[in-house]
């Protein structure tokens, strides 16, 4: 049973990065970025290409991470930024999605690859363990940036509100184009922490990208905290109902965070730490 | 106002719906010829585009329903292809294990997907429209598994066949009906006090509260009946094809009826029809990844140049053409 | 320095134009008030100096024009816009709040410190909640952080909107004798819109009286 939780708390830690990805661009844009899984998987489709060509492991993954963080900045420029309005958005996220995806299919194809762990000598347990323990150190660097810097400062500060923002004289297309890099690089370490489980394939993050949402949805739309507390929950959660539930097995996992998200709309649509999000003029 | 007046004003997806008051003349003339050209077509094309046609009447149907959650509602559903497998596979059982002749079916898979659709919408509605896109893509995402698993019903992950009526011709007329009422239907229920309400609950749901309206309310009832749609077209799909599997209702249908609804147009009649032509094109490729990155990239660029859409084009292809006659 | 000129400025909401060609100015230290009742346009007026809204004509304020910039960089050129909205930022706190508003101003941003310690003193209520997030603030409070704010980045040219609306009358008054006291040591140019015109009596070198879109009167001070 520990092992399982253990093992769930290793899923959790990604699902919890994606999820985290997921709320950062939901508060700067206001939107769900439904590409913020495919835009993952490209980023370790990329650092596998490195390992392949080469790079040793942990050169290779800070690397894929600013690449990441450079294609989430340019997507915002070129893309989003000409979308206006909350359907035009989503749907260009929609579509973004599929072109990602295709474009991972069409360049490294549907085989499925092998990815190594950030601990590949390390018993299971513990290399979940680890890979939880890197996920938080990442997150908890981003979290004294954000709190401690001026320029986390000002991050904040344009999440909060743009157009005040703006009037305070803050370049906010920029800060923009960060948050989203941001998301896109917190994205990637989410690819590379569940890639060695998953492996390596164009729909690998279409599943996690729903394990996030229930992540996100629990833990309170649009809040940090919740998306970290809610991807460990969910983590553990779909861990051992896969193995303690009959019917839900190995492959009906996927329906555990269909049961999450329903449940806390209808509980406590808050979620964990955020507020209610009533329908907005 | 119409929107070609407008100029080169930036106009939000789907906004064109409601100002139908547009360049059409001789509409009675041009309907009734366009009926009777899709009354002519059995006699004229050859086995294989008959049947392509079928389905595109078929996806026609299923868009109809899609655009008045996304046109006329401005929400997003990506679980669409999930009421299309619900009504397929309805269709299927019945057919094929319970022995029930085709007509019937219908009804079952409507009220089955209506009812689905009012349960699944009114939690998600209470909140932001993001939740039903977050919430349909699950959906879509389980529902494959979910009909594997359910192998003694549905015949697993093989698929289940179904056998088609022998006629094709007869098939067609009767795929033909059904559409004809689907767009008079929606035609109907669009002009209808329903109808308008859903516009101004879409243009301004605070508003609409004030006056009076209960935006959740209309919205459900909304998306109910575009899941009847669904599930109406999936039934029809399961007569046209002879053959449901459960990988065929997954996440992919459903984007690929979003991204068909958004090209074709949203808002307007004649946008769900182009649109299905465009489903109808995505899901025959035999190459995986051609049709993602066409739809992808079409999506992408019709939302940021020509959020109306292909029907949107055609309008104002027209309407500039009517304009330098007279 | 050569102070606001604005010379037919129109401007409107798509196709609701609401103001319809005026003529403004305020020389470099000059207080401006419009007045005038509501719909008139004088919230638009500010939002077009600002860049929140597009506009046409002509604005320049010490020679540099204004029209077509993005709201950032007319910020960065010195113009600080106080809204009728809240203007806040919410989860910061009062102090973060202030010490952001200081990026508008241009390098090197010395002296932030002693700037948010000018700004308690011209509102001491903001200590009192120095480390709490402004969003926990009441009305008027948040009122007078965003006005806080706007001085946070030493501005040439502040516009103000209403400034007195969530205030008690005896806040209101002193707020004005604040706003005198700022224009008088550190010589900024302000545009006010008020409603009552006995609140500004005291501040104002110009006023100017505004009706649908159009600038129907103008008083000016001689004795200052």
């Amino acid at each position: 049973m520990l092992q399982q939780i253990l093992q769930g708390l290793g899923a959790g830690a990604g699902y919890a990065a994606l999820a985290l990805a997921l709320v950062l661009s939901y508060r700067f844009t206001g939107i769900v970025n439904f590409a913020q899984g495919e835009l993952a998987m490209l980023a370790t489709y990329v650092a596998w290409q490195f390992i392949e060509d080469g790079l040793p492991y942990w050169v290779a993954l800070p690397v894929t991470v600013a690449i990441a963080f450079l294609a989430g900045a340019v997507t915002e420029r070129l893309v989003i930024r000409r979308v206006s309005g909350e359907f035009g958005l989503v749907v260009t996220t929609i579509g973004l999605y599929v072109l990602v995806n295709a474009l991972a299919s069409l360049v490294w194809s549907s085989t499925l690859r092998v990815f190594p762990g950030p601990f590949p000598d390390a018993p299971p347990g513990l290399a979940a363990l680890g890979a939880a323990g890197l996920a938080g150190l990442v997150l908890g660097a981003l979290v004294l940036v954000l709190r401690h810097t001026g320029l986390g400062l000002v991050i904040r500060a344009v999440a909060a509100d743009q157009r005040s923002a703006r009037l305070s004289g803050i370049r906010v297309g920029w800060v923009l184009a960060i948050g989203w890099g941001t998301a896109a690089s917190v994205g990637a370490l989410a690819g590379v922490l569940l890639a060695p489980a998953l492996f390596l394939e164009p729909g690998m993050m279409t599943g996690v990208l729903v394990y996030a949402f229930a992540a996100a949805v629990l833990g309170g739309f649009g809040s940090a905290r919740g998306a970290i507390l809610g991807g460990l929950v969910v983590g553990v959660t779909e861990t051992l109902a896969g193995t303690y539930v009959g019917f839900v097995g190995a492959d009906l996992k996927i329906a555990v965070p269909l049961v999450v998200i329903v449940a806390v709309l209808v509980l406590r649509p808050q979620g964990l730490f955020g507020a209610p999000l009533v329908e907005r003029a | 106002m119409n929107a070609v007046a407008a100029g080169r004003r930036r106009v939000a997806v789907g906004q064109v719906a409601g100002d139908r008051r547009q360049v059409w003349p001789w509409r009675r003339t041009a309907l009734a010829a366009v009926l009777l050209l899709a009354a002519a077509l059995p006699f004229v094309l050859p086995p294989y585009r008959l049947f392509q046609v079928t389905l595109v009447l078929v996806y026609a149907v299923a868009l109809l329903g899609l655009d008045l959650v996304a046109g006329h509602g401005g929400q997003i559903s990506l679980g669409h292809g999930a009421f299309f497998g619900v009504g397929a596979y309805t269709a299927a059982v019945l057919i094929s294990r319970v022995g029930l002749p085709y007509p019937l079916t219908l009804p079952v898979a409507a009220l089955l997907a209506f009812g689905l659709g009012l349960a699944a919408a009114r939690p998600a509605l209470r909140l932001r429209g993001l939740y039903l896109a977050m919430i349909s893509f699950t959906v879509a995402v389980v529902v494959p598994p979910l009909l594997k698993r359910l192998s003694g019903l549905t015949g697993g992950a093989m698929g289940l066949p179904v056998p088609t009526p022998d006629d094709d011709q007869v098939l067609y007329f009767l795929v033909l009906a059904v559409t004809v009422a689907a767009f008079a239907g929606v035609r109907n229920l669009t002009r209808s006090r329903a109808g308008r309400a859903l516009l101004a609950v879409k243009a301004h749901p605070a508003a609409a509260e004030v006056l009076g309206m209960r935006p959740a309310t209309y919205q459900a009832h909304a998306f109910a009946w575009s899941a009847m749609y669904a599930g109406v077209a999936g039934a029809l799909y399961t007569w046209t094809v002879g053959f449901v599997a459960p990988d065929s209702f997954g996440l992919a249908l459903s984007i690929t009826m979003l991204a068909g609804a958004v090209i074709g147009g949203l808002g307007s009649l004649a946008g769900p029809l182009i649109g299905a032509v465009v489903v109808l094109a995505l899901t025959s490729e035999v190459n995986p990844a051609a049709p993602g990155l066409v739809s992808g990239a079409l999506l992408i660029v019709v939302i940021c140049l020509a959020p109306t859409g292909l029907s949107g084009l055609l309008r104002r292809a027209a309407g500039s053409l009517l304009r330098r006659r007279s | 320095m050569s102070g606001l000129r604005v010379r037919g400025l129109r401007a409107g909401y798509g196709a609701a134009q609401v103001v319809h060609g005026i003529d403004l100015e305020a020389g470099p230290g000059e207080v401006a008030v419009l007045l005038g009742p509501n719909g008139a346009g004088k919230t638009t007026v500010l939002r077009a100096l600002s860049g929140l809204v597009r506009a046409r004509g002509s604005v320049s304020m010490d020679g540099v024009p204004l029209l077509g910039r993005s709201p950032d960089e007319i910020a960065r050129l010195g113009v600080a816009h106080v809204t009728q909205e809240d203007g806040t930022f919410a989860p910061l706190t009062v102090e973060e709040n202030l010490r952001v508003a200081a990026r508008a101003r241009p390098r090197p941003r010395r002296g932030v410190s002693e700037d948010v310690a000018r700004v308690f003193s011209h509102f001491p209520v903001l200590q009192a909640h120095v480390t709490q997030p402004a969003g926990t603030l009441s009305g008027g409070e948040q009122r007078l952080l965003a006005l806080g704010r706007a001085l946070m980045a030493r501005p040439r040219l502040l516009l103000l909107d209403e400034p007195t609306r969530a205030l008690a009358p005896a806040a209101g008054a002193r707020l004005f004798r604040t706003l005198h006291s700022i224009n008088r040591h550190e010589g900024t140019t302000m545009i006010i819109v008020e409603h009552s015109v006995a609140a500004v009596l005291e501040v104002a070198h110009r006023m100017y009286a505004m009706e649908s879109g159009r600038i129907t009167g103008l008083r000016t001070r001689q004795r200052w």
